[in-house]
């Protein structure tokens, strides 16, 4: 076993990870260990052996099985790295390979290449394609603003004051001062103002607002805006 | 079928990873071990992903504990449709990341349709969570590609290639 940084740092690594038990450090070392190579899995032997006369010694405490554990997940990467390329390389070897049979058109029919190679995945990404598979995956996404989403459901009404904003719930709500008193009816589809006390009434002849319309009433007197608001809703998460 | 054994275990690790990097109550989940299968898919075809795919879920959940339960048949249904999904959009010319993104976006959307057909969600829920999960699947099938171009892959064996087979140009007929 040559002592190189490559074969050190997996040691130092899962040392790392097992000491401070960490399942960040632990996951982030098992993915750094990945495109390892052959020599490394030497040193990670020594370090599961290790765990293993550790957990012995030690009897099983949850510190020594965590490490056992961490060490044989790490041997397990580091033995499926023994004999492996990236898989980018592979395809290429895959191209190269169906190159090479095509043009030895003697023997080989096209058939048995397919059969050879059920996918063959492509080595430079067309643009259209590549274009065509995006924009189906963004379909879901506009499914979001499609007007008929429970995402963009009307559902109620808010009432802006200078007191503050609430939202009203639906039934009659009398509001405002005395003298400018109004009374205000919501209902699931819409709200209007059925009687005010101000002379003006400019309130009444506003009419009836849609839920999720994004209209307003406003009462000049009172210095209140009542407006039907899109509400996103999410419960009944669990059912 | 031969080769399998590889992409199982790294599937099983890679899932037994997330389990313990995630907790289960989560709702978003990862997906690592969908870096397997998509090597799989990629290197070996359809029915090698599928296997894959059914034998690390199985795994997994025996080794975390959750064996036959609920989630377990939530997770095989959205695992077989990304692979199914996944092998289709292979046979386009994309990239990989395109094809784990179609993946992650499918799985997530079989998992919301299995929901909404067993009634653990209702249907309006289901479908405002639609837009949200698939974008949630399409940046974990994102991760999970970049994971996967980074996946050792054992390599491929073919005889029919090996040593002898490489003749001479001008014997070329056609």
């Amino acid at each position: 076993m040559m002592i190189r940084p490559r074969n050190i740092l997996p040691v130092i690594a899962i040392l790392s990870a097992a000491i401070t038990g960490n399942p960040v450090i632990m996951s982030l070392t098992a993915l750094a260990l990945f495109p390892l190579r052959a020599r490394s899995c030497h040193g990670l032997l020594f370090v599961a052996g290790g765990a293993l006369v550790m957990a012995c010694l030690a009897g099983l405490s949850s510190a020594s099985i965590f490490f056992l554990r961490s060490s044989l997940l790490a041997l397990a990467a580091s033995f499926v790295s023994l004999r492996s390329r990236l898989l980018e390389g592979i395809i290429a070897d895959m191209h190269a390979i169906r190159r090479e049979m095509k043009s030895r058109t003697v023997t080989m029919n096209m058939e048995w290449i397919r059969r050879q190679f059920p996918i063959l995945p492509a080595r430079r990404a067309h643009p259209l394609a590549e274009t065509f598979v995006w924009s189906i995956l963004l379909i879901p996404l506009l499914a979001a603003f499609a007007p008929s989403h429970p995402l963009s459901a009307p559902e109620e009404f808010i009432l802006e004051s200078p007191d503050g904003t609430r939202i009203l719930t639906e039934g009659r709500h009398e509001l405002g001062r005395s003298g400018g008193r109004i009374t205000v009816d919501i209902s699931r589809t819409g709200a209007r103002v059925l009687a005010a006390e101000c002379p003006q009434q400019r309130c009444l002849h506003q009419g009836s607002i849609e839920a999720g319309s994004g209209r307003s009433i406003i009462c000049m007197p009172n210095r209140f805006v009542i407006r039907s608001r899109r509400k996103a809703k999410v419960d009944g998460w669990t059912g | 079928m031969d080769g399998l054994k590889p992409y199982i275990l790294m599937g099983t690790a890679l899932g037994v990873l997330e389990s313990l990097l995630i907790p289960p109550f989560l709702p978003f989940r990862l997906g690592l071990a969908n870096a397997a299968t998509l090597a799989a898919v990629l290197l070996l075809g359809t029915r090698a992903g599928l296997y894959t795919t059914v034998v690390r879920t199985l795994a997994v959940s025996a080794i975390t504990g959750g064996l036959l339960s609920l989630p377990m048949f939530f997770s095989l249904a959205g695992g077989i449709v990304s692979a199914i999904t996944m092998s289709a959009v292979a046979l386009l010319p994309v990239s990989i990341l395109a094809v784990s993104a179609s993946g992650g976006a499918a799985s997530m959307v079989a998992q919301l349709a299995l929901f909404a057909i067993t009634g653990s969600l209702s249907i309006d829920t289901s479908l405002v969570l639609l837009p949200w999960m698939s974008s949630w699947g399409i940046l974990s099938g994102l991760a999970v590609g970049l994971i996967a171009t980074r996946l050792p892959c054992p390599r491929a064996e073919y005889p029919a290639v090996s040593g002898s087979l490489r003749i001479d140009p001008q014997v070329r007929i056609q």
